[in-house]
């Protein structure tokens, strides 16, 4: 079963559901999300919408005792055995690999960076290890590599972690990095450099990233696909360009209506908040409660994300026919 | 129901000690030369002793004592630790630095040894061994009590009641300990668990209650030579077990109802 | 890391001082006057000749301040007077009961870090399960057991039912293991829970998540990761720990009569002899700061960011 070859990461009903004594709520429903080879796939939606479940998901980190996993995922046409923990260590950190949100919880707080590094590695290999370490530090723009190894995390910066991070993560040459809120702990001004690195190194090393943000700026800087999230659902995804310049969902219009601009207009916030995990139970729009273009029809029926035109799909039963 | 069943043994123990005057069959000390360890029968439902003493008697008596002084020693220090501890909390400072470091010390410090200066000091008897334990049992109470007195300040209720005029007494009774109390419950549960358990040790090393009075440890302790008899000392030490085990497990589900109305 | 360790040591040294204060007032404290309570407890008639005598000796004509720093003079020189019983040097009775309990705890050490980490991991790894249920039980019962009567219920059934091991006695390995194990109980009770909780916390931590995105297996993350963080709380605790098991060693020793410390002391007590209690004291508080020092040094060394100075 082949996939689109230009896609070197997609899931066919990837859905995540948390386990209540013999109950299950739906915590991600089915959903389709793909990776161009090379390219940016930015995921956005306010936390709690499901967006770091794809990702844990996406790499087996899910108890089974807690969670159930549904659907497929492909990378460069081979399936993933998400719901194996055992059989994941074959693709987590060789071929697929994450950063986390929080720079320094990350970190094993007893270890220096170096010995980070050089974790799980054999005596022999040691110095090699540790040489392409500190390349690898040095091109995250970090000064003194050597220097730097001998720390412990609780002595550095933010910013300072979380390019460690990223050089710990891709120093294995993986296909694909999950980017999870990568820039979300951090001050305005490293998130900028944070992200013109990571950038440069999909360039460098036509590296595939998943980045979930729920920062439109930081989603719309980087990636050329979007998907847009809601109470676990995609409600609208399409091309960067095509999302950014015709957004259909209500949902997409006010998330970037809402962000900052140079502009002298006031900005608009959204009203009311999102439904929690398990609230909403199925019937009608889950986002009819907060939609500006609510109408009767819209609590009928969940509408089924539908294509408008190219590589633009949208989940509202209002704006099909606009398209 | 089914949970509360770990409560409904002990609450009937409790109740058979309270009432021991009246449900006791025999006088506990009236020892009966003709009857040395008599098996279990009508007239001795758990037999008798190695002076003819009835067991069950015993048992009821003793566990007024053990019960009776843990309880005291248990809400005496805890009345002073959280006096102390919200005292501290409140001044803070010098005060508040010297009573947290010395109760950082005495916390991990051999009890034991406390308990030897006082009986050494006072003499032997049930008096020093309460004295003792008083002297560290305190502590838990008075480092949750000082914490929880400094969160509490934080809050702007009790700016405003400030404002308002109230002054500090009025506020430490009225809002912190009243904020503080649903916290100490699960606490002094536990707590007592660990003072009926060193009550009954000190008093088996002899130097707490003395004979001829019953209490539990010291039944276990009389137990000790005649080994060939294990009724002497199987009930008393069941029932510290059953007592202990049980406020145990209420003191943690208090917690965890706690902390699931925090959450 | 010295830095720390000094540090950690001045704050101990007024305990040491208190300590002995105590040990030394313990004398004269006592109702009456201390040179009757001395011919009181070797059985010599009170005469005046003989008061006068003591007097003397115990060098109580000197102000008290005087009496107290002459005494810790002698003190720091190991001498701690004579046993009234046995006319022996203190420091010399002490040694020996000090070797006993010594092996008596550390060999209760011995369980409990052997068993708890066996059962905390086992309970941490099955969570929720029926082993985890059992391991919780266990927990249950053998913190509310008190140590005495659960001496008693091990000799009654290995010693004196199945003949397994001697009733009492210290000659040999295996009159050891009663009593190790009776010591150990209730601390293998409290550290299974500490470290299954402790477990199971970590597991959560975003660090075990991340060392998997790496590509590390599940054992590795276990072995490396969660097993020495969980350990730390354990270490801490065991600090908090020591003076309790030096407590439950004056019980456990009377249980099974141990020739350790504690049976030393409370028969000192029973017979008013009072350079030993005044022995023991001082011991005590001498093992507390030392095993105190030790078991900070070691969480100094397992956790960085105490060693560092990032966190207190």
């Amino acid at each position: 079963m082949k996939e689109n070859t230009a896609d070197l990461l997609s899931t066919q009903g990837l859905a995540v559901s948390m386990r209540d004594g013999k109950e299950l709520i739906p915590v991600v429903h089915p959903c389709d999300i793909s990776v161009k080879r090379g390219g940016c796939t930015g995921i956005i939606g306010e936390s709690g919408c499901g967006k770091s479940m794809i990702c844990r998901a996406l790499l087996g980190l899910h108890a089974p005792e807690q969670w159930q996993i549904g659907g497929q995922v492909y990378l460069d046409g081979e399936q993933v055995p998400i719901e194996s923990d055992d059989a994941m260590d074959g693709f987590r950190g060789r071929r697929m690999t994450m950063i986390l949100q929080e720079p320094l919880s990350a970190f094993d707080s007893r270890m220096t960076i170096g010995a980070h590094f050089l974790e799980g590695c054999r005596r022999k290999q040691k110095a090699l290890r540790r040489q392409g370490a500190e390349e690898w530090l040095k091109r995250m723009d970090l000064q003194d590599p050597g220097g730097l190894m001998k720390r412990y995390p609780f002595e550095l910066s933010g910013g300072m972690l979380q390019r460690v991070m990223i050089a710990l993560s891709l120093m294995t040459e993986p296909e694909l990095l999950i980017a999870d809120e990568p820039t979300t702990a951090l001050d305005s001004t490293v998130q900028r450099d944070i992200l013109l690195l990571l950038a440069e190194l999909k360039k460098e090393w036509n590296l595939s990233l998943l980045l979930v943000s729920h920062d439109l700026r930081v989603i719309s800087r980087m990636a050329d696909r979007i998907y847009v999230m809601y109470a676990g659902q995609i409600v609208e995804w399409g091309s960067m360009e095509e999302l950014m310049e015709n957004p259909l969902h209500p949902y997409t219009k006010g998330l970037i209506r809402s962000r900052p601009s140079y502009s002298k207009e006031r900005l608009t916030a959204m009203t009311g908040r999102p439904p929690r995990v398990g609230e909403w139970m199925g019937a009608g729009c889950p986002f009819a409660p907060r939609c500006p273009e609510a109408a009767g029809e819209c609590s009928g029926e969940l509408p089924e994300l539908k294509q408008t035109k190219g590589e633009h799909f949208v989940r509202c039963c209002r704006q099909w026919d606009r398209g | 129901m089914k949970g509360r069943i770990y409560l409904f043994l002990p609450v009937l123990l409790l109740l058979a000690c309270l009432l021991a005057p009246w449900l006791a069959p025999c006088d506990p000390n009236q020892a009966d030369p003709t009857m040395k360890f008599a098996e279990m029968s009508p007239e001795h439902w758990l037999g008798t002793d190695y002076l003819g003493r009835d067991i069950f008697s015993r048992l009821l008596w003793g566990g007024r004592r053990t019960m009776g002084y843990g309880a005291l020693v248990t809400a005496v220090s805890a009345l002073v630790g959280t006096g102390l501890g919200m005292l501290s909390g409140l001044a803070g400072g010098f005060f508040d630095g010297a009573v947290m470091k010395g109760s950082d010390v005495l916390r991990s410090f051999p009890g034991v040894v406390l308990v030897l200066i006082v009986v050494s000091i006072q003499g032997v008897g049930i008096r020093s061994i309460c004295l003792a334990m008083l002297l560290t049992r305190w502590i838990w109470y008075a480092r949750m009590a000082r914490n929880m007195t400094r969160v509490e300040m934080g809050r702007t209720s009790i700016q405003a009641s400030r404002l308002a005029g109230s002054n500090w007494f009025k506020i430490l009774r009225r809002h912190i300990f009243i904020s503080i109390l649903p916290e100490m419950l699960p606490v002094l549960s536990l707590d007592f668990g660990g003072a009926l358990l060193a009550i009954s040790s000190y008093s088996f090393l002899g130097l707490g209650i003395l004979p001829p009075e019953a209490e539990w440890g010291m039944m276990i302790n009389d137990g000790r030579n005649y080994m060939e008899h294990p009724g002497m000392m199987l009930w008393p030490g069941l029932c510290v077990v059953l007592i202990v085990i049980s406020v145990n497990l209420l003191g943690d589900k208090l917690r965890d109802r706690l902390e699931a109305r925090r959450s | 890391m010295i830095r720390y360790l000094l540090k950690q040591m001045l704050e101990l040294v007024p305990l040491l001082f208190l300590v002995s204060a105590a040990a030394f007032f313990l004398i004269r404290l006592l109702p009456g006057d201390p040179a009757t309570a001395y011919l009181n407890s070797v059985n010599v008639p009170v005469t005046e000749e003989s008061l006068q005598l003591v007097r003397e000796e115990l060098g109580l004509d000197d102000s008290v301040q005087v009496q107290y720093v002459k005494w810790l003079g002698q003190v720091l020189q190991g001498d701690l007077g004579n046993s009234y019983q046995t006319k022996q040097p203190v420091i010399q009775e002490l040694k020996t009961d000090l070797k006993y309990t010594g092996i008596l705890a550390l060999a209760a050490l011995v369980w409990v870090l052997v068993l708890s980490a066996f059962f905390g991991i086992l309970a941490a790894e099955k969570a929720n399960s029926f082993w985890d249920r059992l391991i919780r039980g266990f927990t249950f019962l053998g913190a509310a057991m008190p140590k005495f009567w659960l001496g008693f219920l091990l000799v009654l059934l290995f010693s004196l039912k199945w003949k397994l091991f001697p009733v009492q006695g210290a000659t040999s390995l295996r009159c050891l293991i009663l009593p190790s194990f009776t010591l150990a109980c209730s601390y293998i009770a409290t550290y299974t829970k500490l470290l299954r909780n402790s477990i199971l916390e970590i597991k959560n931590q975003p660090y075990v998540a991340y060392a998997r995105v790496r590509g590390f297996t599940r054992k590795q993350v276990i072995r490396r990761h969660v097993i020495p963080n969980a350990l730390l709380p354990v270490c801490t605790a065991l600090g908090l720990h020591i003076g309790g098991i030096l407590s439950g060693a004056v019980i456990v020793e009377n249980v099974f009569s141990w020739p350790g410390l504690g049976r030393m002391c409370v028969s000192a007590v029973a017979s008013r002899n009072y350079p030993m209690i005044q022995g023991y004291i001082l011991l005590m508080a001498v093992i507390f700061v030392v095993t105190n020092l030790i078991s900070d040094m070691a969480c100094a060394a397992l956790n960085p960011r105490i060693r560092l100075g990032a966190e207190k």
